[in-house]
């Protein structure tokens, strides 16, 4: 299930209904929403394999079935620890990898199925930020071929010195620096270049996987505000892949936690702080490390370590770590259910759950 | 009440001859420790956080780095002055470290429980036997399930989680008086974040030793330090307890750091955030490292460099706005 326009029930349990929509005023109106990306039921499986004959003995089941939707000049959020399918994801998306089941939706058009020739045009349309400013660049290009490679391909017949400078100006870099080379520049700087190369296409979409990760504090919070600017300027969709909550607050309009291949739970990005509704998200959350010093919190503690994606837990995947744990936890798999518009969790219990702040 | 420091930098000078130049790594920096205290070391990349932690262990590659000023006094020894066997009996004994990448600093051709053994033969002369009892005994004090088993396992089958928490266990084999923490948490996923800062308070309160945590997260220094001191090119420009630090900053830089620190609390629609960037450590500004950024900038910091102006018997800041000495002012 997705929270798309479609989806959204609106009376799935009455009681924490009723509690809820006092609370949720500031959820945008549904019909502003314009998809722009749905993505349903995406599964990447990695074969393992052992053997003088390569046989393939198992599946590493990165991404096991997810779903969600891109919206027009709204940026999705998609945290989680290390190894949850992340990063898969977002390769998946841009064809990097490829997907064992599933559909990705972009402009009618199913991107995984779609021919070679077909696929070009539509990657205009989704690009990509990387984590590392220092590797993502190659070193013997100067800044204007980086950017002018993807102009000259995508737009072909345009002025490829005038769209370059144009796309670094708008990112904050100087027209003139593109004959330097990236060593020349710094990592705020190199990751602005990055944000540039992804631009220089117009796309409608941009993926985003831990850009802010490799960067100092107070270069982080520059190139945030300048992907929000950027955002609101130009009405991009952007899909934020980080592991740091506090990161993924200032930037997203809605949240996707996910674990061990699966999304757990989505949410408004208000909610962050006392609205969410899945274990496994409210122990994230307490695991931030708090902002001054003395603050009081009740840290929920999660036992253990994220299990090998190899032999994931049957039923609920978290069951293994989770403190509200109960039989029907261990063999059933929960499915994604409205909690409120905009608010899916994959919980059996989030109802009991809820109650509890 | 007037405490011995188990250790005492007083102007350490690091410096290191490049083609290009000489880079102070340490600029005049000073500090003390306390027994059984937290100081936390903050700064952005390339502030000289690790430079700090790299002289006191004597780990500064020569060339092209040498400590070229200053002392280091740990229990009353000047660790720059020892020779390199002295310093061995110290380094790993008296004080350990726990670096920041555990997938790169552990041996991945040794079992985990050699490793730990390893320094506890070299320096508590125990017999091959006793060490991997040691050696079991301290990966179930830092919480490795079945601990027997993991010993005879190599660094590649744990997890990063673990694998830092082995780490731990080598550091704190043979009871160090001083554990210096680069970056300890900084590649783990936060909720085993929160697992490894609580593991090392407890272990330091059981153990009584004094922490150095090196990091960048300002969140990790609220969660842990009892003083810190903040760096920026190669000198502290802000040193005080952790109160002070968090609700009575005063340099404009810890204020700046501060303020582009996200938060889950708040909402903002644009960050605030230090204009410009650290400068070539090869061409610093003359005078305040910080002016060409500073909000709050004057004209006496483009010409001198401040010097430390004390607010409280600790806590201090090397900033001209709150005044410093009034004969190179006037």
């Amino acid at each position: 299930m997705t929270p798309g326009p479609e989806t959204r029930i609106t009376d799935p349990c009455p009681d924490p209904e009723t509690v809820l929509k006092k609370a949720s005023t500031d959820t945008p109106m549904d019909t502003e929403l314009e998809t722009v990306l749905s993505v349903k039921d995406l599964k990447v499986y990695f074969p393992v394999k052992k053997g003088i004959f390569k046989k393939t003995v198992g599946h590493v089941k990165a991404v096991d079935g997810i779903s969600f939707d891109l919206f027009k000049g709204r940026t999705l959020g998609l945290v989680g620890e290390s190894g949850c399918g992340k990063t898969t994801v977002a390769k998946a998306l841009v064809k990097l990898v490829s997907a064992h089941q599933g559909q990705v939706i972009c402009q009618g058009q199913d991107l995984l199925t779609a021919p070679p020739q077909q696929l070009r045009k539509l990657r205009k349309n989704i690009q990509m930020i990387f984590q590392d400013p220092f590797s993502s660049l190659d070193p013997k290009m100067t800044v204007g071929n980086i950017i002018g490679e993807a102009v000259k391909f995508h737009r072909p017949g345009e002025n490829v010195k005038k769209q370059v400078q144009d796309c670094m100006e708008i990112t904050g870099l100087r027209r003139e620096y593109d004959t330097r080379y990236p060593h020349e520049f710094s990592g705020g700087q190199r990751q602005r270049i990055g944000i540039a190369r992804a631009l220089a296409t117009e796309p409608a979409i941009v993926i985003a996987d831990e850009p802010v990760s490799a960067l100092d504090v107070s270069v982080q919070a520059r190139v945030l505000n300048l992907m929000k600017s950027l955002q609101q300027r130009l009405n991009i969709a952007y899909l934020f892949i980080t592991h740091d909550l506090s990161v993924v607050k200032h930037i997203s309009h809605d949240i996707a936690v996910m674990y061990l291949g699966s999304i757990v739970e989505i949410f408004n990005s208000n909610d962050l702080k006392n609205g969410t509704v899945h274990p496994y998200t409210r122990a994230l959350i307490s695991s931030i490390p708090s902002h001054l010093p003395g603050q009081k919190k009740n840290q929920i503690e999660l036992t253990g370590e994220i299990p090998s994606p190899m032999d994931a837990p049957p039923g609920c995947r978290f069951h293994t770590r989770c403190p509200h744990v109960k039989p029907i936890c261990e063999q059933q798999r929960p499915v994604l259910e409205p909690v409120k518009p905009g608010h899916t969790v994959a919980c059996h219990r989030w109802r009991k759950i809820w109650l509890q702040p | 009440m007037t405490q011995e420091p188990l250790l005492e930098i007083k102007n350490l000078e690091t410096v290191f001859f490049t083609d290009d130049g000489i880079i102070k790594g340490c600029d005049k920096v000073s500090l003390k420790v306390n027994p059984g205290e937290t100081l936390a070391v903050v700064g952005e990349s390339g502030s000289g956080k690790s430079v700090t932690a790299m002289s006191i262990l004597n780990l500064i590659p020569d060339p092209p780095g040498r400590v070229m000023g200053g002392e280091i006094l740990f229990q009353g020894q000047n660790l720059v002055s020892l020779r390199q066997e002295e310093m061995r009996k110290i380094r790993g004994n008296h004080i350990a470290m726990i670096f920041q990448e555990p997938m790169t600093s552990l041996n991945p051709a040794m079992t985990v429980g050699d490793q730990i053994a390893e320094s506890v033969i070299l320096h508590q002369h125990l017999g091959k036997k006793a060490a991997m009892k040691k050696a079991e005994e301290m990966l179930q004090l830092v919480g490795i399930p079945a601990p027997t088993q993991r010993l005879k396992e190599y660094p590649h089958q744990m997890s990063g989680g673990m694998r830092q928490r082995v780490m731990i266990a080598i550091a704190l084999a043979c009871s160090p008086s001083l554990l210096i923490a680069d970056e300890p948490t900084s590649a783990l996923d936060v909720t085993i974040q929160s697992q490894i800062l609580k593991l090392m308070k407890k272990l330091q309160e059981q153990m009584g030793m004094a922490v150095i945590l090196i990091t960048h997260d300002m969140g990790v220094v609220a969660e842990t330090a009892d003083k810190v001191a903040v760096m920026y090119c190669g000198s502290i420009v802000e040193y005080g307890e952790s109160h002070d630090i968090f609700f009575n900053s005063k340099h404009p830089y810890l204020q700046g750091l501060k303020q582009s620190v996200l938060s889950i609390d708040d909402m903002v629609d644009e960050l605030p955030v230090i204009k410009g960037n650290i400068p070539d450590p090869l061409h610093l500004p003359q005078g305040c490292r910080f002016e060409p950024r500073c909000p709050r900038a004057m004209d006496i910091c483009k010409k001198e460099r401040p010097r430390p102006v004390y607010f409280n018997d600790k806590h201090h800041a090397c900033c001209w706005l709150h005044g410093g000495d009034h004969d190179t002012r006037s």
